[in-house]
């Protein structure tokens, strides 16, 4: 009997393990190689064309890294390294702009900066300048709102790295001589250069995998970049060109990805095992400072985040875009719209939800067996961890393509169902889920499952017990991250859905240019930002009970 | 002349003294142990003079200069009273090897590259660290790190060496071996040094002098055997190992 259950045992975990390989050959690596094959084989010596669209790119890409280093180290600073009053309240103010989707802050910038928006009709009413027009179309434009949208990852990255730094550290530094400007130099920023290294390099590969936000913001002004052109090359059944310039795309973002894993690895090496305990750091007495720090501090979130939001709002209530602000002109109409029984709202919604729900069930079951393989069962198993982490390197437009490529074909046709986009997004949320895992798994203890086996449990029983309860709240977060993204995704959606699979995402891009207007746009954004802001509310409830 | 004179000094967090009316004078060239159980205020102590902490009143003179004085509202920043401090945990800088550890005091005045070397070479050699002049913390054992700390403090010469427990992290062997070098250094360079422990056996082969510390206040102060001898107070009866 005993036999026959090792026998069990040992077969289901190969059948297990041959079937957790071919899925992910199957959806991890096959698309990216085919890419690679489809890339070089359609070699394109037309390559200038994707010249100035790639330097546009890295414009954006660099230009949105120094802005966010600036505004995320100064804020961290602050926060720190100063007697400012209102710590908790920078932090909730980062978490919401984080929140928002970029392509909705981009909306809420277009009305502000659009001719006759509101930024056009203050200057008007204020200045009495009656020939002022602005335009909201620029590079700049999407490096500022990408800027608002990620520098909160900067300024959480350099606080925890600050607050990190054993204070001892930089009094040493004094007692050798150095005043405040030459520790902050040579010790603080030192100390803290990988982790502003590292999330500059996320930051950077972010913004140059955007779509939506160069698409909204750059596009009407001719200004073309490589995401863009991707997506126009594929528009047009330019395939050959949409492969090339894919391949050449993934080489950059691939090379920035290890990259940040070489300088992640290296912030390991060089962090201390200092007394983290001692919080005796020196903090800057601001004085007469402080008053003028506090004003200046809300003055920047009121103008990027308070101010884009009411915008947004009263837009939502506005019976046409572009009316003056009076009662008469106010609606609940663009509500009722979007909530209307059997409305496109309704549908999108249902179907990013259901679409990510499977999806996000699907990775979390590949995250969980490859995270476990690799902790508890061999470390030759990484191998598995590292496929499913790789998509984090490739840009959701890439993504996009090589799943047209690889999934147009007998036996694995799922371009056209709704499978393609449940796997292609399957795929972009497993590193995620994956991520949620590992750190957790890292941080307990393994004499914990050891201690489940001596008291007699098997592996498997002593996993289930002691381990898996550890992880749900993990994974519980990582789904509801995941579910939140389906909501905002654009470029993977766009490409991949077929009539009536229109997601959140799809609708969101598509009422802009079609005929609905922005108080429409607006009331879906308002719509979906709340739905977000639960989920993140929702979403920290699970992380304190962690 | 590098003595170190505390008149009246004391701290207080919150309602709590920490170190109260607290006074002692170290000559020149003297090895003063400050030995108390834990909480006692001796590491508080320490940070006080090296102006790390603020103290709530009192003077301290270095070398005849007040390097704080409350009346007087004196405060001598910590990178200008030329102390040099060796930390419990080491606070090696993880960004730079040894060599540059021992060259950070000196870049900050600018000395001549010279002299820089030839001073760095004096210290690496007194300290046995000549091979390990490009490895980084991560690279070094508990016993060369804490060579490395100990160096980058007396490579200013200091007019005051101050160690904070910095033989606790090391095993017996080792501590024994480092407590001779230290005395041995000392002695050679005639620094004027406190150390702080709660190991009464290194205070007993280390010092010239043992100030025992008890809730801020001195129990004791004079030779360790005397504290055997003729102890004053009940604590020091009981605190003391006969």
């Amino acid at each position: 009997m005993k036999n026959l259950k090792n026998y069990f045992d040992t077969y289901a975990l190969r059948g297990a393990l041959l079937l957790l390989s071919f899925i992910l050959i199957l959806f991890y690596i096959y698309p990216t190689v085919f890419l690679f094959y489809k890339g070089i084989v359609n070699f394109d010596y037309t390559i200038s064309n994707f010249i100035v669209p790639f330097i546009n790119s890295l414009k954006i890409s660099l230009g949105v890294f120094f802005l966010t280093s600036i505004i995320g180290g100064l804020l961290a600073w602050i926060v720190v390294k100063t007697d400012f009053p209102f710590k908790k309240l920078v932090d909730n103010f980062c978490i919401i702009a984080f929140a928002i989707p970029p392509y909705i802050i981009a909306l809420s910038w277009l009305q502000i900066f659009k001719r006759n928006g509101y930024f056009e009709r203050f200057v008007k009413i204020v200045f009495h300048i009656d020939d002022y027009t602005s335009t909201p179309y620029s590079l700049f434009a999407a490096i500022f709102v990408l800027t608002l949208h990620l520098f909160p990852l900067m300024y959480f990255s350099i606080k925890n790295s600050l607050r990190n730094i054993d204070p001892k550290l930089e009094q040493a530094a004094q007692l050798a001589g150095a005043d405040n400007i030459y520790v902050f130099r040579k010790i603080t920023l030192s100390l803290i250069k990988p982790s502003i290294m590292s999330t500059g390099i996320f930051i950077f590969s972010r913004s140059l995998a955007n779509f939506s936000v160069a698409a909204l913001l750059c596009l009407p002004a001719r200004i073309e970049v490589s995401t863009t052109l991707i997506y126009s090359s594929l528009t047009m059944l330019d395939t050959s060109k949409a492969a090339f310039y894919s391949l050449l795309l993934v080489i950059f973002s691939s090379s920035l990805y290890f990259m940040q894993i070489y300088l992640i690895n290296k912030k390991k090496k060089i962090s201390l095992k200092g007394s983290i305990q001692n919080r005796d750091i020196s903090i800057l007495n601001l004085n007469k400072y402080k008053i003028l720090v506090v004003f200046l501090v809300f003055l920047f979130f009121t103008l990027v985040s308070i101010i884009p939001s009411i915008t947004m709002l009263i837009s939502s209530f506005l019976k046409r875009w572009g009316l003056s602000l009076l009662i008469d002109h106010l609606t609940l109409d663009n509500y009722k719209e979007i909530f209307h029984y059997n409305s496109k709202a309704i549908l999108a919604f249902k179907n990013s939800f259901l679409y990510g729900g499977v999806a996000a069930f699907f990775a979390t079951i590949i995250a969980l067996s490859c995270s476990i393989l690799s902790h508890y069962l061999s470390k030759g198993y990484r191998i598995f961890e590292a496929i499913a982490s790789w998509p984090m390197a490739i840009a959701n437009t890439i993504l996009a393509v090589a799943a047209i490529f690889s999934f147009n074909t007998y036996p694995f046709k799922f371009y056209g169902t709704a499978w393609g986009l449940i796997f292609t997004y399957m795929v972009l949320f497993t590193p995620i889920i994956m991520n949620q895992i590992i750190s957790l798994l890292k941080s307990q203890d393994i004499s914990l499952f050891n201690a489940a086996r001596l008291s007699g449990y098997n592996k498997i029983k002593s996993f289930y017990k002691v381990v898996f309860p550890f992880l749900l709240p993990g994974i519980k977060s990582g789904i509801l991250v995941s579910l939140m993204i389906s909501l905002r995704e654009i470029p993977i959606s766009l490409m991949l859905y077929s009539t009536n699979q229109e997601t959140v995402g799809v609708l969101l891009f598509g009422m802009q240019s079609q005929s609905y207007g922005l108080e429409m746009t607006s009331a879906l954004s308002v719509v979906i930002v709340l739905i977000i802001l639960l989920a993140n509310y929702l979403n920290s409830k699970i992380k304190r009970g962690l | 002349m590098s003595e170190l004179i505390i008149k009246n000094l004391c701290k207080h967090y919150n309602e709590n003294c920490v170190i109260c009316d607290f006074s002692l004078k170290v000559e020149e060239k003297k090895f003063l142990t400050i030995l108390g159980p834990s909480g006692s205020g001796k590491s508080t102590l320490l940070s006080i003079i090296a102006g790390i902490e603020l103290p709530s009143k009192g003077i301290i003179k270095l070398n005849n200069r007040e390097i704080y004085n409350s009346l007087e509202k004196i405060n001598i920043p910590p990178e200008k009273r030329n102390i040099g401090f060796v930390f419990q945990n080491y606070a090696l800088w993880p960004h730079l090897n040894v060599e540059n550890h021992l060259l950070f005091p000196l870049k900050i005045k600018k000395i001549g590259k010279k002299k820089m070397k030839e001073k760095c070479d004096l210290i690496l050699n007194l300290l046995n660290l000549e091979d390990k002049i490009k490895s980084y913390p991560y690279q070094l054992s508990g016993g060369e790190m804490q060579r490395v700390s100990l160096g980058r403090a007396l490579i200013m010469e200091p007019d005051l060496l101050l160690l904070d427990e910095p033989l606790s992290n090391l095993d017996a062997l080792l501590r024994e071996k480092m407590q001779n070098e230290i005395k041995t250094i000392q002695r050679d360079l005639g620094i004027t040094t406190i150390l702080v422990t709660h190991d009464q056996e290194e205070a007993r082969k280390m010092s010239d002098e043992v100030v025992l510390l008890n809730n801020g206040k001195i129990e004791q102060e004079g030779l360790f055997d005397d504290f055997i001898s003729i102890p004053k107070t009940d604590f020091v009866k009981k605190f003391i190992k006969r």
